[in-house]
């Protein structure tokens, strides 16, 4: 069949493709069943034709139809958000990204070649003005302004999709190039660009914390994370390759379960404000276990998948001595302990609110893809081989055994530790009693002032404020807002100027036309 | 001579231009129009225009067999009959103009045209 | 086959004294006459565009009276010239089968007299029967924009006459200098004559005929008219206007500037001007209110492309060229008829009142059109965008395209806005004249068929040769490519 001819088309093509179609399946069993019933049919159709046209950008070669899909996919993803003026941002900087791709491909084929391997070889460039989008896309500094609009504003039917797959884009982008093209990449580029990464992990991670929404935390979370896997792909290092991908398909797995849980929440109760949600664990047990295994995931916690790829993450960043780059990112590795812990308990746990009248637990179907996403993070976690392998393979490495003899055999050890810990939680919690309501005044109010009225002395409400205050003017500083405005005032005064051409004054208008032939009267001293 | 022709075509192309430019008043502004295209169907029949020939209409048998070195070109001749009926058609547009402007607009000042504007 | 080529200039030419005349007795039949004429013009058009397209060698030309070229006037027809003509007759019968049915028979005659004007200046082949059509096309425009008589169109064709007058003689000057110069009124024959006359001669001649056609086509600076003419028009005069006028003054200037004027200088003048018109129409059109003149905004930036496509020296922005003329045309007229006729609904052209009664049908022509043109790909405005790009880095001009960038985006951003807030609106808007629904769907449908027609299209001129045109330029063929596993 030619779909999959397509799929098959190389090894990278192989893995991307396989991950993508999984997540498209699992997450439209997720919208049928899920109780959504508007604009259902739309989104699935246009999410087909968006998944249709990745597939085809992860097998294609020729740079001109790359960036035909890519600019396809660009126009989708905006479409599919379905907020025009919250996906602005994200509209001019993906394009004038691709602009500088399309210059890039142009040179290239003045230079005589279609083919992707090539456009390093014009010049270290033009590779980085193709690779532009890639770091657009992964919302790098400095083009992270985007981000936060498009996934909060987004249509809620795209949101997981937006996170698991298209925020990776970028991954896939540099990937394809760089692996095409050893040796050619400039080292300042790369240099540049993982501390770039590092401090717009460190940065999302800040916002994610001071976040108090639940979608906004999870947007910026998966910021942090692309932003871990851009510097250890950019390192082109073979354990931070290895750990890239796997945590690609890692972080898929747990941003589609998480963001599953959150719009169902959302379908079900019109909001994913923190301090309108609380105590769903009485109503969804089990979304809450399957919540509560990703989150671990997510903070890099055996036996979960998470730990796996960061370990490798971490090892390719050692072995090329970036101890700074390690830092920066595990500074950020840290403070995902914070959100995913303010995720887990302002949501299921903590105070009841008005909300959980709305709530009921998810239909069996519904659950299912959540389900599959934490067992196969859990398995990623306890048995990597075959995922390691699978990574491996996609980019064309020969991955044998490990070169540090405890390496997998560490992992198993700990694994099996935690596993029995786990085993032993879940034993206690079957002995014990469940749960136990409390009255209002033992509540934690996180250091801040006690407020005046008591119904915001609980966790869902500004719980982290002291670190938000530790990271305020780092925050402001990378939020690049004074740029923005500066630019903004810029872009308008050169407006009015030129508006002024058009002064609707017919002399004026008559003055232009002499004018021209004036001008072009000069020209007869170059045609002699 | 052709030259003096030359000159006074230029001239009344100057001074029709100048005219556009200058008027407030849009009916002025049509004579200078007027003006201009008298002027370039002069100089296109001036470039035609050969000494001591005769006018390119063929009123008699032997005129028809000899006509080439005895007549000045007569494309030109063609070419400004259809530009003046051009002319005529555009002035008369103009005016039409300009009456819907006094209707509309209670003057025919074309500075007080400035309501479209940026 | 050559009494088509005169028919159909002829035809349009004699309906529409005769349709304002049927039409003193009710509107209805002189629609009903423009109708038929103009569908018939279709026809014709097609039959000869097929004709022409079947083998690469074809072209027509029709004598008048039994004179031949280069001493009488002739028609030429060649493959770029019918494609030009398709479209405008495409274009003309469907701006008039979307009017409403108010117009007058005013309306209908001057719809009628524009096609004809139209069709004699693609097809015409001698410099003073261009001069003459060309004044037709003026004349009537300046009719068709002061139609509705308000203040607002008399203060729109004032301006337009003004300068349009002033274009036509300097026209007429240059005109009356080549033919001093070669004594001849025949494009072939001058163009031959061309390479030996002086710099200074070139380069008077060159600005006069700049003007002269540039105000027409919309070229800064002389464009200044562009912007109050279009809204102030009727949505079918603006679809016309924008969509096929403009064009249609442009590529005459610029077949006239390949004959005549080689020398590479004048490429880079036409370029330049490209750039700076598509820069200036861009950036002041972002902060248009108005939502017909911010897509009349949005044509001058597209000629602004449109010339420097053409003017680079080479096939692929010939092919450029040619793919961002059929996108604007079809995106922009589709995009001024549901605009215009949404705003004519609503009362108002300001872009946060005029989709108030938008329907179904508005909601997908205005996204369809839109996207087309802003070259999303797979349109054929993405073609067109692309191979701009490429000719301008292949032929060296590495930072005109760079130039580009910044009011390309722009551009996207304003037109989205238009298209965003024309979805966002409830979509309960009832459309009075069934023709345009038609219309609209027929036109949404063309623009998403065509990228996959143009895709296995090979064209080749008299003049400008593409053929062997590098297979990997058409980008078209990909997914039946990529499909089957070539690493192309």
């Amino acid at each position: 069949m030619m779909l999959l001819d397509m799929i098959k088309a190389d090894n990278l093509a192989f893995f991307f493709s396989v991950l993508t179609i999984g997540f498209f399946v699992a997450n439209t069993i997720f919208l049928i069943f899920s109780g959504i019933k508007k604009g259902i049919v739309l989104n699935t159709i246009l999410s087909l034709f968006l998944t249709m046209v990745l597939l085809m950008l992860y097998a294609t070669h020729n740079i001109v139809i790359f960036f035909a899909l890519w600019e396809m996919a660009t126009w989708l993803t905006y479409l599919l958000a379905n907020n025009p003026k919250k996906s602005s941002k994200y509209l001019w900087a993906s394009l004038l990204a691709e602009f500088f791709m399309l210059i890039a491909v142009a040179r290239t084929v003045a230079y005589g070649s279609y083919d992707i391997a090539m456009v390093a070889h014009v010049d270290p460039l033009n590779l980085i003005m193709f690779c532009l989008p890639f770091i657009v896309k992964s919302g790098i500094l400095p083009f992270n302004f985007w981000v936060t609009d498009l996934y909060t504003g987004s249509d809620k039917r795209f949101v997981a999709y937006l996170s698991a797959i298209i925020g990776k884009l970028g991954i896939f982008g540099i990937l394809r190039v760089f692996l095409l093209s050893p040796g050619l990449i400039p080292e300042w580029f790369i240099y540049t660009f993982i501390y770039l990464a590092g401090i717009t992990a460190v940065w999302a991670t800040f916002k994610a914390v001071g976040s108090e929404d639940a979608i906004e935390s999870l947007s910026f979370s998966s910021l942090s994370q692309v932003a871990f896997i851009f510097a250890s792909v950019l390192l082109m290092n073979k354990s931070a390759l290895i750990g890239g991908l796997v945590h690609y398909l890692n972080h898929m797995l747990i941003k589609m379960g998480m963001f599953m849980a959150v719009v169902y929440i959302w379908a079900k109760t019109g909001t994913t404000e923190f301090k309108r949600l609380g105590d769903f664990v009485s109503k969804m047990p089990f979304s809450f276990l399957f919540f509560l295994m990703l989150g671990i995931s997510l903070a890099g916690v055996p036996p979960m998948g998470g730990v796996i790829s960061k370990w490798f993450m971490y090892e390719g960043f050692i072995e090329e001595s970036k101890l700074l780059a390690v830092l920066l990112f595990f500074v950020a590795g840290v403070g995902s302990f914070l959100y995913v812990y303010r995720l887990l308990h302002s949501i299921f746990l903590g105070r009841k609110k008005p909300s959980i009248g709305l709530v009921s637990e998810m239909n069996i179907l519904a659950i299912l893809p959540l389900a599959a996403s934490a067992l196969i993070s859990f398995l990623i976690g306890v048995y990597s081989r075959p995922f390691i392998r699978f990574a491996a393979k996609a980019l064309g490495m020969d991955f044998s055994e490990p070169r540090t003899d405890i390496g997998f055999a560490y992992i198993g050890i700990v694994s099996a530790v935690f596993g029995a810990l786990i085993l032993f939680a879940v034993v206690l919690w079957l002995l014990l009693p469940k749960h136990r309501y409390v009255p209002d005044t033992e509540g934690y109010t996180a250091a801040a002032y006690l407020p005046k009225d008591i119904q915001h002395w609980d966790y869902s409400y500004n719980f982290y404020a002291p670190v938000v205050r530790l990271g305020d003017k780092f925050v402001r500083l990378f939020s690049l807002d004074w740029l923005a405005r500066f630019w903004k005032e810029y872009i308008a005064a050169i407006g009015e100027l030129f508006r002024g051409i058009y002064s609707g004054s017919l002399k004026l208008y008559g003055f232009y036309l002499m004018s021209v032939i004036v001008l072009v009267l000069f020209l007869k001293e170059m045609l002699k | 001579m052709n030259l003096d022709f030359y000159a006074l075509s230029i001239f009344l192309i100057g001074a029709g231009l100048a005219g556009i430019f200058l008027n407030r008043d849009f009916v002025k502004i049509l004579v200078s129009i007027s003006v201009l295209e008298s002027g370039v169907n002069l100089l296109l029949i001036s470039i035609g225009y050969v000494q001591g020939r005769l006018a390119p209409i063929l009123f008699s048998q032997e005129l028809k067999a000899s006509a080439v070195g005895k007549v000045v070109d007569p494309v030109p001749q063609a070419l400004v009959l259809t530009a003046i009926v051009i002319g005529l058609g555009l002035l008369a547009f103009g005016l039409s103009l300009a009456i819907w402007m006094a209707k509309n607009f209670e003057t025919t000042d074309v500075s007080e045209l400035k309501r479209l504007r940026g | 086959m050559e009494k088509f080529l005169v028919l159909v200039f002829v035809l349009p030419l004699i309906a529409g004294f005769v349709s304002y005349i049927a039409g003193l007795k009710g509107n209805h039949l002189s629609k009903i006459f423009t109708a038929i004429v103009l569908l018939t013009n279709l026809v014709l058009s097609y039959k000869i565009f097929k004709y022409v397209m079947a083998s690469a060698d074809n072209r027509i030309i029709a004598v008048f009276s039994g004179w031949m070229p280069p001493l009488g006037i002739n028609f030429y027809a060649d493959s770029i010239a019918v494609i030009f003509l398709l479209f405008a007759n495409l274009l003309a019968f469907a701006s008039l089968f979307s009017a409403k049915l108010s117009y007058s028979n005013r309306f209908h005659g001057l719809i009628l007299l524009l096609t004809a004007a139209l069709n004699g200046l693609i097809l015409s082949g001698d410099i003073f029967n261009i001069f003459v059509f060309f004044e037709i096309l003026c004349l009537v425009s300046f009719a068709l924009v002061a139609y509705y008589r308000k203040a607002e169109s008399i203060e729109a064709s004032v301006k337009y006459f003004v300068l349009g007058s002033i274009a036509s003689a300097m026209l007429l000057i240059g005109i009356a200098l080549i033919y001093a110069k070669t004594g001849t009124l025949n494009l072939a024959q001058i163009a031959d004559m061309a390479p030996q006359w002086s710099g200074l001669f070139k380069a008077v001649v060159f600005g006069l005929l700049l003007v002269g056609f540039g105000v027409e086509a919309g070229i800064f600076p002389m464009n200044a008219w562009l912007f109050d003419a279009h809204p102030a028009a009727p949505y079918p005069v603006s679809a016309l206007l924008s969509g096929i006028v403009i064009e249609v003054a442009l590529y005459l200037f610029l077949r006239i500037k390949s004959l005549f004027f080689v020398d590479p200088l004048f490429s880079l003048v036409l370029l330049l001007l490209g750039l700076v018109t598509f820069a200036v129409s861009e950036l002041v059109g972002f902060y248009q209110r108005d939502v017909k003149r911010l897509l009349a905004y949005s044509s001058a930036g597209q000629i602004g492309l449109m010339l420097m496509a053409f003017s680079l020296p080479t096939k692929i922005g010939m092919f450029a060229g040619l793919l961002l003329f059929i996108n604007h045309l079809l995106a922009k007229g589709l995009l001024f008829i549901s605009v215009g006729s949404m705003s004519d609904r609503s009362g108002d052209r300001d872009i946060d009142r005029f989709s108030e009664s938008a329907s179904f049908v508005d909601k997908v022509a205005v996204l369809a059109g839109g996207l087309s043109l802003l070259g999303v790909p797979p349109s054929i405005g993405f073609m067109g965008k692309v191979l701009l790009f490429i000719a301008l880095v292949k032929a060296g001009f590495l930072a005109f395209a760079l130039c580009l960038i910044p009011f390309v985006v722009l551009e996207a951003l304003y037109v989205m806005r238009l298209v965003g807030r024309t979805l966002a609106s409830s979509g309960d808007g009832r459309i009075e004249c069934p023709g345009q629904v038609v219309v609209q769907w027929v036109f949404t449908f063309i623009i998403i068929v065509l990228p996959i027609i143009v895709s296995r299209m090979s064209i080749q001129t008299d003049k400008l040769n593409l053929n062997g045109f590098n297979k990997q330029d058409y980008l078209y063929g990909m997914a039946s490519q990529l499909l089957k596993g070539d690493r192309l």
